[in-house]
């Protein structure tokens, strides 16, 4: 070990690598870091890939939900004082409440056209949102405190980490279970599968299936305002945090496998890791890593870890 | 009152026009049978009447209401079941789950017990998944399907297609069960035998167009008349 550090170090000329070839804890703290920053991630991408999985609309305002889940977040919590867990709340509430419009108003129209119309749908909501955004609260970026009781740190043996960062190490299997066991056990989650494996069959059953639209909709744009919400304490509310985002939930998406929510998670995963281990070992690359993820992955499965190929069901 | 009444019905695709005026009638309980060549336009006759697609043209009425052009689930909710021709089994759906998505509590009504009970066969394979059934397997789940909805009729389009001659037999007796407990039934089918052993009225259709209208024993007592019609 200790010439593997020495290697690292000497002949790589890699002190990143070299540390956490040395210090056990230090590798730690980065596997805590990946999984936490993953997770987070992983409540907001599972939201975009439930709605692209059944209403075959990829939402490009995803990443403006969110960040007015960090802004409602903000508001209520922090300038209104009435508590962070109220703030989550509201945030979901509140997206819940938007995202009924928006499907209601316009992506209710769409669901049929081509590719490119959406797109274009989903960016001017994006550009309407983003603005509205700015009416409301601004360009400031915005401080949130810590929920009561989550604002220290833990003592885990090898390390002491942050309470918060290990409540969303906690939460983000908590919801992939939810989720799981919502479309696997329940009658609207069977109705949600049908939906996505024969639209036309199952209204002719009697299902009314915009119905059933509305309602995917609604809960994954609440998973990105409660992603959003969740993220305000480290990542101050601000304009632009939007647009970051969306990109990291479109790699983990795709790489996941559209549509598949463990994919979603596995995705987070492997991004929170790549991220956090390359930002170490090859520093100020961060922002290609992302794409790395993307390419290796399509290169060697198309449709993504735990996606199908086109036309055999979603 | 005719309980369906389709009154001059012009149906389209696009440009492609298909039916140019098709007029028929079912009373309660009866079994009125739609036959004809492969693309004179059976099925999109049903799929007008189930809302599937809306006619340019004429008028779809059930109970004395006007039905037509109603999105499909309004339309199932008033007690029209459709059974397709390609089955439309959800495949990743157990048998449980394909029944349970279609089902409408009405106290008497259909529940999993007692189409069970007509389709024994669905029983021991519950837990399969729709995709990996036989092709009798999923003519019965599909047709079970919709009776979980608590139809008053059922469209049953080309029922008998591509199954053997024994699981066509059954189905035969299942068909004729359902009509006997007071069920109406409009069937769309090329199986001669299979429609003059169930319908009471059969309309013969060309080119988007019923072109001979009459009861059944009448075409069994005058098979030139099929002949005529149905030989290429
Ligand atoms: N979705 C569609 N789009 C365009 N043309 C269609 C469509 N479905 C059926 N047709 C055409 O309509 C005609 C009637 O078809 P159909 O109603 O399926 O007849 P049948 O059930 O009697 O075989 C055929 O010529 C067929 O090619
Ligand atoms: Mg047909």
């Amino acid at each position: 070990m200790e010439s593997l550090v020495r290697f690292a170090r000497e002949e790589l000329g890699n002190p990143g690598l070299a540390t956490l070839l040395d210090q056990p804890s230090f590798a730690f703290i980065q596997v805590l870091n990946s999984v936490s920053q993953g997770m987070n991630l992983f409540i907001i991408a599972s939201g975009l890939s439930l709605i692209f999985g059944v209403l075959r609309v990829i939402n490009f305002a995803h990443g403006a939900f969110y960040m007015f889940g960090a802004y409602i977040l903000y508001s209520v919590a922090e300038s209104y004082e009435l508590g962070f867990w109220t703030g989550v709340v509201a945030a979901a509430a509140g997206l819940a409440a938007m995202s009924i419009v928006i499907e209601r108003g316009l992506f209710r129209f769409i669901y049929d056209k081509e590719h490119l119309m959406q797109l274009l749908l989903t960016f001017a909501v994006v550009l309407i949102l983003t603005d509205l955004a700015k009416m409301i609260w601004g360009t400031d970026q915005y401080s949130v405190s810590y929920p009561d009781g989550f604002g220290g740190a833990v003592d885990l043996g090898l390390t002491r980490y942050p309470t918060y960062r290990l409540l969303l190490i906690v939460v983000g299997p908590v919801i992939l279970v939810g989720l799981m066991l919502f479309t696997a056990r329940t009658r609207w989650g069977r109705l949600t599968r049908a939906a996505t494996q024969d639209r036309e069959m199952l209204g002719a059953l009697g299902v009314n299936v915009p119905m059933i639209y509305t309602g995917v909709f609604i809960l994954g744009s609440a998973l990105a305002g409660i992603g959003g919400a969740l993220a305000a304490p480290f990542n101050s509310p601000t304009p632009g945090m939007d647009a970051t985002i969306i990109v990291d939930c479109f790699v983990i998406v795709i790489v996941g496998g559209l549509g598949s929510i463990v994919g979603s998670f596995i995705g987070a995963l492997i991004y929170g890791f790549v991220f956090n281990f390359g930002s170490v070992i090859v520093p100020n690359w961060q922002d290609v890593f992302p794409f790395l993820i993307l390419l290796v992955v399509l290169l060697w499965r198309p449709w993504g870890l735990f996606g199908r190929p086109e036309g055999e069901g979603a | 009152m005719a309980q369906l009444e389709l009154r001059d019905v012009h149906t389209a695709y696009g440009q492609s026009q298909v039916l140019f005026g098709v007029s028929f009638s079912v009373e309660p309980g009866e079994c009125v049978a739609l036959i004809g060549r492969n693309g004179v336009g059976k099925t999109t006759t049903i799929r007008s009447i189930a809302g599937l697609v809306a006619p340019r043209r004429g008028a779809i009425e059930w109970l004395g209401e006007n039905i037509t052009g109603r999105p499909s689930h309004r339309v199932a909710k008033l007690g029209i079941g459709y059974v397709p021709e390609e089955r439309r089994i959800f495949p990743e759906l157990t048998v449980w789950e394909n029944l349970d998505i279609a089902r409408r509590e009405t106290p008497g009504g259909w529940d999993e017990e007692r189409v069970f009970e007509l389709f024994p066969d669905l029983r021991p394979i519950q837990t399969r998944l729709g995709g990996v059934l036989s092709g009798g397997q999923q003519q019965m789940l599909t047709i079970a399907r919709s009776l979980m909805g608590n139809p008053r009729l059922l469209l049953l389009d080309e029922p008998s297609e591509g199954l053997a001659p024994r699981v066509v037999e059954s189905l035969r007796e299942q068909v004729r069960s359902l009509k006997d407990e007071g069920l109406s039934i409009v069937l769309a089918e090329q199986n001669l035998s299979f429609v003059l052993s169930l319908s009471d009225r059969c309309h013969i259709m060309e080119k988007g167009e019923i072109r001979h209208s009459g009861s059944t024993g009448e075409l069994r007592d005058h098979p030139e008349i099929l002949e005529q019609y149905l030989t290429v």
